[in-house]
């Protein structure tokens, strides 16, 4: 049971610590399952609205992460075995680069692939594919799929599967560490040329500068719209700790729209509803249209090569490399720098900063991404981002919107699906 | 005036030394390592490559840590909320202490001098820069570990100690604490969260236990040692009104309850007869009590 400690003549370090000894004394209340611990939680809004700095409240919360390590020996040697999470970085904008569609089916002595698309930058060249093991040869003994790349100068480099999937087959790329030419007219995969004559779908990029609204307000609205979790359990203690602090107030309006939105989300982000009521009409956009077609499952299918570089917002660049689009969600394959890494549940730590992952068609619709086969370091970070609802299927038009604290990226395209092609072809 | 240690028994723990188990006792606000006669020797044979001695390490560790606020913050807040303490928390102290502070003759210094730790302290905290010594990041020595990480293997193994000892390390700390709160400064203006939270949250395991309520709702608000301490009822919540030095003079003694009463003072000419102010479980007003601690040696 935790209750939000009173603390007059605020004092955000004070209230922090004695949130810690609340902890402390429910000792139950650590073991909180999925949940974040209500002191970092609490942390992570003071330090967002600029009532106690970052180093201060990590001071505080590394100290009751340890006194609540000390009171459990098990989670005492993991907190000593595990290392520090590397720091977030500056991290420099991304290259752009040249994305290709390339519709190809390559036959190897263990394998099929599929390739979907090429990618040339500065800092190296990827091959999208989907990769299919002969059913009749066990797909572990031939380890990771691995190809040489190789441009029209004759340079050659190894490429590396980046990516996810099962013995059925696995999804994602091809990697080289070092570049091939940027406009080369071909690339051959383990000796297999894939002439590059398509064209990429034409986008358009441009950062826009987010409605101004309280610090609280925007705290709150962000953090139910981070990539990594929905919970309600979750976002109170900030809602607490704002309130405490005199920076919100306890019957503003805002709260009935949060837990509104919030009651009608299920744990793992946007999906199927589960009955609980909802009063969609009285909804603050994006969240209306969100929550309003949740459940659906009449998506276009189809991917989309794009290659969209935006430009730097709030610190942060991202590349939208590719858009796929299944029944009831859609993905896109993105590239962040500097790195956001996923925010574990159980962590004591102020979180690095995170992008909210927006999506908006011409329908009028909002689709809401979390992060899915992420894999990030200081300064870059790639992988999925699974959107839901479904696309709408009469929508032509689609912006991602990559949204930081203050600014946002919108990549804005067409609606062109190409559809992977069976058999083999080359 | 009394010691700050009148009242409290000596304590004993056992650590692995050399291949050895070894004495480090606390007597009368002190640590010392009973089974070492040339400490001096010990540090320097660990400077020179050799085996690290267990015992130096803990003496150095407890000197840098002695006023140290998040020994408080750490520790455990009552016997209802023991810590998980195993014995190689302490032997993990090795190879992570700090250097030697410069300026500090080596030889001819008798072992004893080398156990009156606060000027070994003095002279670490003044290497450390100003602040708490032992929670700035800056890095020590060759070895690159920090000095937050320092601090931390340090504080696990000093808590690790058993025996009572570590109980020891909280009643200095806080000792030292009560005293700066009578001439507050700029260090105890950073470390006054801390110290709040961490009274705090002893009061609070203390009064939930008393009153047998673990749900029940606990204020704090520090007040001058000049101030009457109270603990009343305030909407169904406790409300305590007390100084500081009620968690070394009080608590750190085991005398937070006392015959069924909660002691908000307690006071002593000579270290034997205490006089304490109580109040019962009614919340009612404060009531005087004595009690009478038994010859020893």
């Amino acid at each position: 049971m935790w209750d939000p400690p009173l603390v007059s003549d605020f004092d955000a370090e004070l209230y922090l610590r004695l949130i810690g000894e609340q902890m402390l004394l429910d000792r139950g209340d650590q073991e909180r399952g999925s949940r974040r611990p209500p002191i970092a939680e609490a942390a992570g809004a003071l330090v967002a609205v600029g009532v106690i700095t970052a180093p201060r409240a990590e001071a505080v919360l590394d100290d009751y992460s340890l006194a609540a390590a000390l009171r459990n020996d098990p989670h005492f040697r993991r907190r000593t075995m595990m290392g520090a999470r590397p720091a977030q970085s500056e991290g420099k904008p991304l290259p752009p680069r040249r994305i290709v569609p390339c519709e190809r089916t390559v036959e190897q002595p263990n394998a099929t692939v599929h390739v979907r698309w090429v990618s040339l930058s500065e800092d190296g060249a990827s091959v999208a594919v989907r990769w299919r093991p002969d059913p009749a040869q066990p797909w572990s003994s031939a380890g990771p799929p691995q190809a040489m790349l190789t441009d029209d100068r004759g340079t050659t480099e190894t490429a590396f599967f980046v990516g996810g999937g099962s013995s059925e087959g696995m999804l994602g790329s091809l990697k080289t560490m070092r570049p091939l030419a940027t406009d080369t007219a071909w690339v051959e995969l383990d000796g297999t040329r894939l002439e590059l004559t398509g064209e990429a779908t034409p986008f358009e990029t441009a950062v826009e500068r987010l409605p101004e609204q309280p610090p609280a307000h925007r705290y709150l609205w962000q953090r139910i719209a981070e990539p990594h979790e929905f919970s309600r359990h979750s976002v109170e203690p900030a809602i607490d700790a704002l309130v405490a602090a005199g920076v919100l107030s306890a019957d503003d309006p805002l709260l009935g729209d949060l837990r509104e939105v919030l009651e009608a989300m299920p744990p793992r982000g946007p999906g199927p509803t589960s009955g609980a009521a909802r009063r969609i009409d009285r909804m603050p956009e994006p969240w209306r249209s969100l929550v309003g077609r949740q459940g659906r499952h009449d998506g276009p299918t189809g991917s989309i090569a794009l290659g969209a570089v935006t430009p730097p917002f709030d610190g942060f660049s991202v590349a939208v490399v590719a858009l796929t689009s299944e029944r009831d969600a859609f993905q896109a394959e993105v590239e962040v720098a500097p790195g956001v890494s996923h925010r574990m549940p159980f962590e004591w730590n102020l979180q690095t900063r995170q992008l909210a992952w927006w999506a908006r068609d011409d329908r009028g619709n909002h689709y809401l991404g979390h992060t899915s086969n992420w894999d990030s370091s200081g300064d870059f970070g790639h992988g999925l981002i699974a959107f839901r609802p479904a696309l709408d299927p009469r929508a032509t038009k689609l912006a991602i919107m990559p949204t930081a604290e203050t600014m946002r990226a919108v990549v804005s395209f067409d609606l062109r699906w190409t559809h992977e092609r069976t058999g083999a072809s080359g | 005036m009394n010691d700050w240690w009148s009242g409290l028994p000596p304590a004993q723990a056992g650590v692995t030394c050399g291949g050895h188990t070894h004495r480090l006792r606390w007597d009368e606000g002190e640590l010392h390592a009973l089974d070492h006669d040339d400490l001096e020797a010990e540090r320097a044979l660990a400077a020179l490559g050799g085996e690290r001695c267990t015992c130096v390490d803990v003496l150095d560790a407890w000197a840098r840590h002695d006023d140290d606020p998040r020994v408080l913050v750490l520790a455990s807040r009552g016997p209802s909320d023991p810590l998980a303490a195993q014995a190689d928390w302490t032997a993990q102290l090795g190879g992570q202490t700090a250097a030697m502070p410069t300026g500090v003759p080596r030889s001819r210094i008798a072992p004893r001098a080398l156990l009156r730790l606060p000027a070994r302290r003095r002279a670490i905290a003044a290497r450390a820069g100003p602040g708490f010594g032992s929670v700035s990041n800056r890095p020590v020595g060759s070895g690159g570990l920090s000095l937050r990480t320092q601090a931390e293997s340090d504080l696990v193994a000093l808590l690790g100690l058993g025996g009572g000892v570590q109980d020891r390390l909280v009643a200095t700390v806080a000792a030292a604490w009560a005293k700066r709160f009578e001439q507050p400064d700029s260090a105890l203006a950073l470390a006054r969260p801390a110290l709040h939270a961490s009274m705090h949250g002893r009061l609070g395991a203390a009064v939930r236990s008393w009153l047998g309520r673990s749900d029940l709702e606990v204020e704090l608000e520090l007040v001058s040692s000049r101030h009457q301490p109270t603990l009343t009822d305030r909407d169904g919540a406790v409300r305590a009104e007390l100084p500081f030095t009620w968690l070394s003079d009080v608590w750190s003694r085991g005398l937070s309850i006392v015959w069924g009463r909660f002691c908000l003072a307690a006071t002593t000419e000579d270290g034997r007869a205490w006089k304490l102010m109580t109040v019962g479980p009614d919340l009612g007003p404060p009531a005087p009590m004595r009690i009478e601690l038994p010859e020893t040696g």
